[in-house]
């Protein structure tokens, strides 16, 4: 693990935390795949693709409050320079950026820490966590993650272990089942001793880029919040008054220059965010009609007149009883079974669509007409 | 030619499996990026369905129409009475260009009298017509073994000129999506003679001889209909109902038989496997619910009416048919075409 301070000249204590994954959350890349690693390599960081809508998300809550941004990515140390070249491209200051020295670990014939996210992750969010309690800064976090490692999983366990309602022996226990060798796991335990009991972590938003169904996440009974995209996320902020007016515009006018989104996706992500519960009924209503029709969003038919039907049918969209806010521990050995399946079974079944000829027009179904 | 994608709009009341196996469809078509989807019904049940599903609500939107979904399943009655209250919503989104097409798997005779009042007529066009694709035997120079029958709605069609704008509608739909160069037209009737059949068919056979531009090979038989003689076949609406349920009913028992065949004895189902590529592909051209939808030709946007047995298979053809006929600019062209016969017929 490495993890170095980009820059970090705080006086007076943040807001809030922004804690992010890269890969997959904030970028598009993939660092599973050796193809992935290269080409993130090689890109400069002005090609860099984000993922829509992530760029104006961070950057806008970034300027709104006096936050914090720590990064922790599965990403190989070398790409250190090129990431912090982005975020500075990007006008962020990445206030901790930890990366995973898989150099070390193979030097160290730790072969299994190269696969194992858990163990490496958690430690990596403790030590950033113990950081900030350093220097004062230990408030409130909003974690970013997504749905093709174990994100979930590891941002409700750091929570859980913070608040101290995971036992330390269970700890250790879960820590083993995801791979950690016994000096990590000491080293995880001992960590946790150093740190302050409290309840830091306020969201956790997983972003839907492994064609995850929402329902996938019903298993975190509540705690995680999945999102489809950044209009939903900066939705679900500005409910809870974490982020205002300008964050909602911001991501939209991204989303409609950068990705060509156009008012028909704008809508369909608010009146989707609206059903899941992700966002109050007026707050969907005020971005339809007062926000989105003054910006760009109005040159992809997001006009007025398009506003009024949308607006006109929010009311029939049904928006579910927001998850209980209830936090018992989870089964997390159960739910490190089911994320590992998950990932087995989506790995194999691309595998198998890309090498068997046919196979994937099958799956698309015959096509037959006149 | 329109290249964007287009937005089907979905009535998800109507089919046997419904919403299922349209929520599935749809979701796979709005993944795959054939089109933007549109689901009209029980905004509840459909994001049921949903949640287990990898949708992308970019590009698969819900609508709610005031009708819950039937609890009873196989209710076709008050999936009826829930496609009533849905397809009006449906429409609207057409109307308003939130939509380009519509599929729905509602009874046509319901979709007919609710796009009658919902949607606007082709400008110059005095009938609406519903078409329907039927195999025939293998021609040269088609990929695939169908004619396009029309009309077959189950209303008497009263005068010759209407069964001649049939048959402009079919042609120009024929060359538009079928990409038939000059689709051969002709007419069902009871001989192959100039003057066999009753008189609105005689006018008609008249009319199409002489209107340029048409490919007409003259009347054909019921016994021909599969033969292939012809790419569209015109008909009275009430004659090509009955024909087009006879040739579904047709299949149905030959897929009995196999299967009554395959139960009874042990030679006759080694036989069905030596022949079981050949019984592949005939089921494969015949199985009427797998081709997707049949388009309602006539009104300025388009409808099209899939089968009530439609399974997710039929239901994802709908709506690749709905994109071609979008990219084609089918509406456009359609509308080209019977201008163009509104001012020939006034020249008359």
């Amino acid at each position: 693990m490495s993890d170095i301070a980009a820059d970090s000249s705080g006086i007076t204590p943040p807001d809030v935390v922004y804690r992010w994954d890269l890969d997959k959350t904030y970028l598009h890349t993939d660092f599973s795949t050796v193809r992935g690693l290269i080409q993130a390599a090689v890109e400069s960081a002005q090609r860099r693709r984000t993922i829509p809508g992530m760029r104006a998300l961070l950057s806008a809550l970034w300027h709104g409050h006096d936050a914090r941004v720590v990064v922790v990515s599965g990403s190989p140390t070398f790409l250190r320079r090129k990431i912090l070249a982005l975020f500075q491209l990007h006008g962020i200051r990445c206030d901790r950026l930890v990366l995973k020295d898989f150099g070390a670990a193979v030097a160290k014939g730790r072969f299994r820490s190269i696969t194992a996210q858990v163990p490496y992750k958690l430690r990596a969010h403790l030590d950033t966590r113990l950081w900030l309690a350093a220097r004062h800064e230990d408030v409130g976090e909003i974690c970013f993650g997504d749905d093709a490692e174990v994100d979930a999983l590891v941002y409700c366990l750091y929570a859980d272990v913070c608040a101290r309602r995971v036992e330390p022996a269970r700890l250790a226990r879960i820590l083993d089942l995801s791979g950690a060798y016994p000096d990590e796991i000491a080293s995880i335990l001992e960590r946790v001793g150093q740190l302050a009991q409290g309840d830091p972590v306020r969201r956790i938003f997983i972003h839907l880029e492994g064609n995850s169904p929402p329902a996938r996440f019903g298993a975190y009974r509540g705690r995680v919040t999945a999102t489809f995209n950044a209009l939903q996320i900066a939705l679900h902020l500005a409910t809870e008054h974490l982020a205002d007016d300008r964050v909602l515009t911001e991501v939209a006018e991204e989303l409609v220059r950068d990705h060509r989104v156009s008012a028909e996706g704008l809508a369909g992500s608010i009146e989707d965010a609206l059903r899941r519960g992700l966002c109050t009924r007026e707050l969907a209503s005020h971005a339809v009609v007062d926000l989105l029709p003054r910006t760009i969003a109005y040159d992809s038919g997001f006009t007025p007149n398009f506003a009024g039907r949308v607006a006109g049918r929010l009311g029939q969209q049904l928006p579910e009883t927001p998850a209980a806010q209830a936090l018992p521990p989870l089964p997390y050995e159960t739910l490190f079974a089911a994320e590992q399946a998950f990932t087995k079974a989506r790995k194999l079944a691309l595998q198998t669509a890309g090498k068997i000829p046919g196979l994937a027009d099958f799956l698309g179904g015959r096509d037959h007409d006149l | 030619m329109l290249t964007l994608k287009p937005t089907v709009v979905f009535d998800t009341y109507g089919g046997s499996e419904a919403p299922a196996a349209i929520v599935r469809a749809a979701v796979r078509m709005a993944r795959q990026g054939v089109a933007n989807l549109v689901l009209v019904g029980d905004v509840a049940a459909l994001q049921d369905q949903l949640g287990i599903l990898p949708y992308d609500p970019m590009t698969l939107r819900l609508v709610a129409a005031p009708a819950s979904f039937p609890r009873k399943p196989g209710d076709t009655l008050a999936q009826a009475e829930a496609a009533r209250v849905a397809l009006p919503v449906a429409m609207e989104l057409l109307r308003e260009g939130e939509a380009d097409v519509l599929i729905t798997a509602s009874p046509p005779d319901l979709v007919r009298e609710l796009a009658r009042m919902h949607l606007r007529p082709l400008a110059g066009a005095r009938v609406l017509a519903t078409a329907a694709v039927i195999p025939t035997m293998p021609r040269q120079g088609q990929d695939e073994p169908l004619a396009l029958l029309l009309d077959v709605s189950g209303q008497r069609t009263v005068t010759g000129a209407d069964l001649v704008e049939f048959a402009v509608l079919g042609a120009q739909y024929a060359q538009t999506v079928t990409k038939v160069a000059t689709p051969k037209v002709a007419l069902l009737s009871t001989g192959q003679g100039a003057g066999d059949g009753p008189p609105e068919v005689v006018f008609a056979h008249q009319r199409l001889k002489t209107l340029p531009g048409m490919q007409f090979v003259g009347n054909v038989r019921a016994t021909d209909l599969s033969r292939g003689f012809a790419d569209v076949i015109v008909t009275d609406g009430l004659v090509g109902h009955t024909v087009h349920g006879l040739l579904e009913g047709l299949t149905e028992m030959t897929v009995e038989a196999a299967r009554y065949a395959w139960k009874t004895k042990v030679t006759w189902r080694f036989g069905l496997r030596l022949l079981s590529q050949g019984v592949g592909m005939l089921r494969k051209v015949s199985e009427f619910t797998s081709y997707g939808g049949a388009p309602l030709l006539g009104m300025d946007q388009l409808v099209l009416v899939a089968s009530p047995d439609s399974k997710e298979p039929a239901f994802a053809n709908a709506i690749k048919l709905a994109a071609r006929c979008h990219a084609a600019d089918l509406q456009g062209q359609l509308r080209q075409a019977v201008a163009v016969h509104a001012a020939s017929s006034e020249a008359r």
